[in-house]
């Protein structure tokens, strides 16, 4: 049995009242949540939060699932859009409250990320992808951590597949630049 | 295709058989472009690396539970976040009322005037001009063969002008014509024949 084809067997069976089921789904899916929203927010405490937003989200709204695609493109959806939601928050408070972006960073890795050495080369990634525009970095994050195809980018987040490359392009080039300046 | 374009693709396998082998051709003669191409590769693969990356197990086990609390729990932030939009909805649809009450409003004055042009006859007509006129011998106001529009335009300026003389007395629009003041018809007449002569 493929992948795919159990979520839709937990699906089915979390909607007839199995929450056994739910618990399964929510396990296979928290660890990708919670690292999408860690690249798009760059702050632990966010991430966290989005995916308690997420769980609760996909528990109201399993129903409305269609089986039309895979469950997780659904569930990314819900993410991306919740970090997109979160990053246009976080901006109208900034504006309001007069706070800079340099206001202190959550990074907090230090008791949740296992590979200790790498903790270092992943705040300076994470520094490098908060410099790059929202909709450039949401690109680069799906197509290098995510994995997506183009197509299946688009189909998440309504963008045309020209668009998308014109940004993963830019976000590409930015990164290089930003390592660059950061060896100099 | 520029240099950066061509590196980004071949790293994305993104360049079809041809455009590939001409690339690897030109990276080994191009000190440049090699150099190039390994800023963009360790972009690659510092991501790659990164993919690796694993979340601490007890931090992991401590997500559903959390979630499970929450869905105990009533979600304030959820109903001032309703609280908000209702009352955003509320405030347009006042604001919407207000706006389209005045536009209404003035249609209909306009289309109370038109009709009570069209109500007149030619004789009609001609009397409201001459009254109109009778309060000043200083102007005379062309009265024969003036079209229905011509005449609604007249008298829409007319209201306009007096319009806050009848607010405040709340003075209806046919006593408009016979209790303007001698002030008022004169201005009547200024604001008449520097618009219509």
């Amino acid at each position: 049995m493929n992948v795919k084809t159990d979520d839709f067997e937990l699906v089915r069976n979390f909607l007839s009242g199995n929450e056994q089921s739910f618990n399964i789904l929510a396990r296979r899916y928290q660890e990708r949540i919670y690292w999408h929203a860690r690249r798009m927010l760059a702050d632990h405490d966010d991430a966290h939060e989005i995916v308690q937003q997420v769980l609760l989200v996909m528990h109201s709204k399993l129903n409305t699932f269609s089986f039309n695609s895979a469950l997780y493109t659904w569930i990314y959806k819900i993410t991306a859009t919740r970090c997109l939601n979160l990053l246009k928050k976080k901006k109208l408070q900034r504006i309001f409250t007069f706070s800079s972006d340099d206001a202190v960073e959550n990074f907090g890795y230090e008791n949740i990320i296992e590979n200790i050495e790498a903790k270092e080369r992943f705040t300076r990634m994470e520094k490098y992808l908060k410099s790059l525009p929202v909709k450039q970095r949401q690109v680069f994050i799906m197509r290098n951590y995510d994995e997506f195809s183009y197509e299946e980018i688009s189909n998440i987040t309504g963008k045309s597949i020209g668009a998308l490359k014109a940004n993963y392009f830019h976000a590409f080039k930015k990164m290089k630049e930003l390592m660059e300046k950061n060896d100099d | 295709m520029t240099t950066d374009e061509r590196i980004i693709k071949y790293i994305e396998n993104e360049l079809t058989s041809e455009e590939r082998i001409a690339f690897e051709s030109n990276l080994g003669n191009s000190l440049e472009l090699k150099e190039e191409f390994e800023k963009y590769l360790r972009v690659k693969n510092e991501t790659d690396e990164l993919n690796k990356l694993k979340l601490d197990s007890i931090y992991l086990d401590s997500i559903i539970p959390e979630f499970r609390n929450k869905l105990k729990t009533p979600q304030s932030v959820s109903i001032k976040r309703d609280l908000g939009y209702a009352f955003g909805v509320m405030l347009v649809f006042i604001i919407s009322i207000a706006v389209l009450n005045n536009f209404l409003k003035d249609e209909s004055e306009i289309t109370e005037i038109e009709e009570f042009t069209q109500s007149l006859n030619e004789n009609q007509k001609i009397e409201l001009l001459e009254e109109i006129n009778l309060e000043s011998n200083d102007y005379n106001i062309v009265s024969e063969n003036i079209s229905g529009k011509k005449l609604v335009d007249i008298l829409i300026t007319d209201i306009e002008i007096n319009n806050e003389v009848a607010e405040a007395y709340d003075i209806g629009y046919n006593e408009l014509m016979t209790d303007l003041s001698q002030q008022d018809i004169e201005k009547v007449y200024s604001e008449i024949l520097n618009k219509n002569f």
